[in-house]
């Protein structure tokens, strides 16, 4: 920390080339430039502490449930807190159901979607395109939730013929056209990204226009595309309205993909349908907590397998420069 | 054009060439010139004067940019290629190319090498790794790699990169070899081996080479054609070009008073 006080003595120069005096002077360090110094140092920060504070008041308001409950309790398959029962293992199941349902959806959606606009359609197109897919994105989820309830869900049950519209099914489609923009448009920047002369070079060896995309464009994108799959994956988990609105909130033990044309309840949805009418500091209040916290771990995980995948592309690519 | 006994035979006659890009620019006007069968056809001059693209017109690289207008013929064998019924796939498979910047594809030295060769249909293990061995060979490439094969390709140094490039280009067995100023990023040893290659490979294919200097293709040439502004300057042996050219301009590039 010292040294950020003190002037550093690697910047000193020779300030008089032509008489060969040497003489000493610090490079000015404008207070401007101090000020900018200290206010990223304080964003970088402030940003670090601020997950740790979260993680901590997470973990201070669950833990006295994980006193009252034992860990049989939380796995059993029943959550009806009212009458004492805890079982978190459905909710966790529907999270993972609706979102690895969308994520089936969405993922090869958007890449098509990405590769169509980067490398498909002509350059206005894609000006055109481009931005007509990252509206989509800024849609509230409350109104793509509304689009759910009266266009999806009766489809849903015409087409599944499933007693009710509600179901696992509709909550990974509306999720799914939830994250397509995000994959898109940052699968699209990747692969747009990727130097001509890969494409020139794979073209030259006699590749036609698709196998240059598949076997050379995209591999050399996946960094981009994979950072933008989890984005995308990233906001399905933790996408509560829309969810809420369209799964059914039937808090159902997930036997198997059959279950997908069953109304499910997702983690979520649970926090948010429960957490007004919780009576504050009992076991169901704290136990919403625990909920909170698996929801953050899980998308922690996620996280941390993507910066791990990119992370060791990056060291890969580094090696490179060297 | 000199009538001369000593003229090889041509493997690739441009008649009349003239491109010009949609933005206005006229990159080449008139060229016709001969690339010979077996010899270093050199393209030199200074830059912006439309060897690349010259170079491009010869396996339809070109399609990839906004050409306005394309006029002329170019001959491979006496088929001409720039017309539109062609198949530019397989011309790009008889007409190989290596780029100024070396550029290792996103897989391992392996699996560059044997990319076009599965991509033209080659599946057998056996005549790949013959093929491969014999490439890398050809490349001056092959003691430094054999070992490594499997390595991620982006990993080579700068100079092997473009070795390997070469040598992914010998796969296909073409018949014709571009380079595109292929040693403008290396050091002269790599320079030195990508040339002696070149010496080796001019028995069996027909090398255009864009060089990076004047002195490359003085020492390269076999023949050389003098580029400036889109224009043929002048057109002869080696020799002769870099030691008494006929033209004043030539004359004053290759002694260095401008360029």
């Amino acid at each position: 920390m010292l040294r950020l006080w003190w002037p550093n003595w690697a910047l000193y120069r020779c300030n008089n080339r032509d008489t060969g005096i040497v003489e000493r002077e610090p490079i000015k360090r404008t207070w401007q430039e101090f000020l900018i110094e200290r206010i990223i140092r304080a964003t970088g920060v402030s940003a670090i502490a601020i997950v740790g504070l979260i993680i901590l008041f997470l973990l201070r308001e669950a833990v006295p449930a994980l006193m009252q409950v034992t860990p049989a309790d939380l796995l059993a398959d029943r959550w009806y807190p009212v009458e004492g029962y805890y079982g978190l293992a459905p909710l966790i199941l529907g999270t993972l159901l609706v979102t690895v349902g969308a994520a089936v959806i969405a993922l090869p959606a958007g890449l098509a979607t990405a590769i169509f606009i980067a490398e498909i359609v002509p350059r206005w197109a894609r000006d055109l395109l481009k931005p007509f897919v990252e509206v989509l994105a800024g849609i509230p989820s409350v109104v793509l939730g509304f689009i759910g309830m009266l266009a999806l869900a009766p489809l849903v049950r015409r087409f599944a013929g499933a007693p009710t519209g509600l179901t696992a099914l509709t909550g990974s489609l509306l999720l799914a056209l939830m994250a397509l923009p995000t994959i898109v448009s940052v699968a699209e920047d990747a692969i747009d990204a990727v130097p001509v002369s890969y494409r020139n070079a794979a073209l030259a060896l006699g590749a036609t226009r698709w196998q240059t995309i598949w076997r050379v464009v995209v591999p050399a994108a996946r960094t981009g595309i994979l950072t933008g799959m989890m984005l995308g994956v990233g906001r399905a988990i933790g996408e509560t309205m829309a969810v809420m609105m369209v799964t059914g909130n039937a808090a159902r033990i997930v036997t198997g993909p059959a279950d997908l044309f069953l109304p499910v309840r997702t983690m979520t949805a649970t926090i948010a349908a429960e957490m007004g009418e919780v009576a504050q500091g009992s076991t169901h209040y704290h136990l919403l907590f625990v909920i909170g916290f698996v929801l953050f771990l899980i998308s922690f995980i996620v996280n941390l397998a993507a910066s791990a995948v990119v992370f060791r592309e990056t060291r890969r690519s580094e090696r490179v420069m060297s | 054009m000199m009538t001369d006994p000593t003229v090889p035979e041509y493997k690739i006659r441009i008649e009349n060439f003239s491109i010009r890009y949609s933005d206005g620019v006229e990159s080449l006007r008139g060229i016709s010139l001969d690339l010979y069968a077996c010899q270093i056809n050199v393209l030199f001059g200074p830059a912006g004067g439309g060897k690349s693209t010259l170079l491009r017109a010869l396996n339809r690289l070109n399609d990839l940019v906004d050409v306005e207008e394309q006029s002329g013929r170019v001959l491979l064998d006496g088929v001409d290629i720039s017309a539109a019924g062609v198949d530019v796939v397989a011309l790009r498979r008889r007409v190989g190319m290596v780029f100024a910047r070396p550029v290792p594809l996103p897989m391992t030295i392996r699996q560059n090498l044997f990319y076009g060769p599965q991509l033209a249909g080659m599946r057998a293990a056996s005549s790949l790794e013959r093929l491969l061995e014999q490439s890398l060979r050809q490349a001056a490439l092959w003691d430094e790699v054999k070992d490594r094969l499997d390595e991620p390709a982006v990993a080579l140094s700068g100079g092997q990169q473009q070795r390997l490039c070469l040598a992914r280009t010998l796969m296909l067995e073409p018949e014709v070899i571009l380079l595109d100023e292929p040693t403008s990023g290396l050091d002269p040893i790599s320079t030195a081996k990508v040339e002696s290659s070149l010496q080796e490979l001019k028995g069996r294919y027909t090398i255009a080479v864009i060089p990076h200097s004047v002195q490359q293709a003085a020492r390269v040439a076999d023949w050389a054609a003098f580029f400036l502004q889109g224009e043929l300057i002048e057109h002869g042996p080696g020799t002769a070009l870099f030691t008494n050219p006929q033209d004043e301009r030539t004359e004053d590039y290759v002694t260095g008073r401008f360029g």
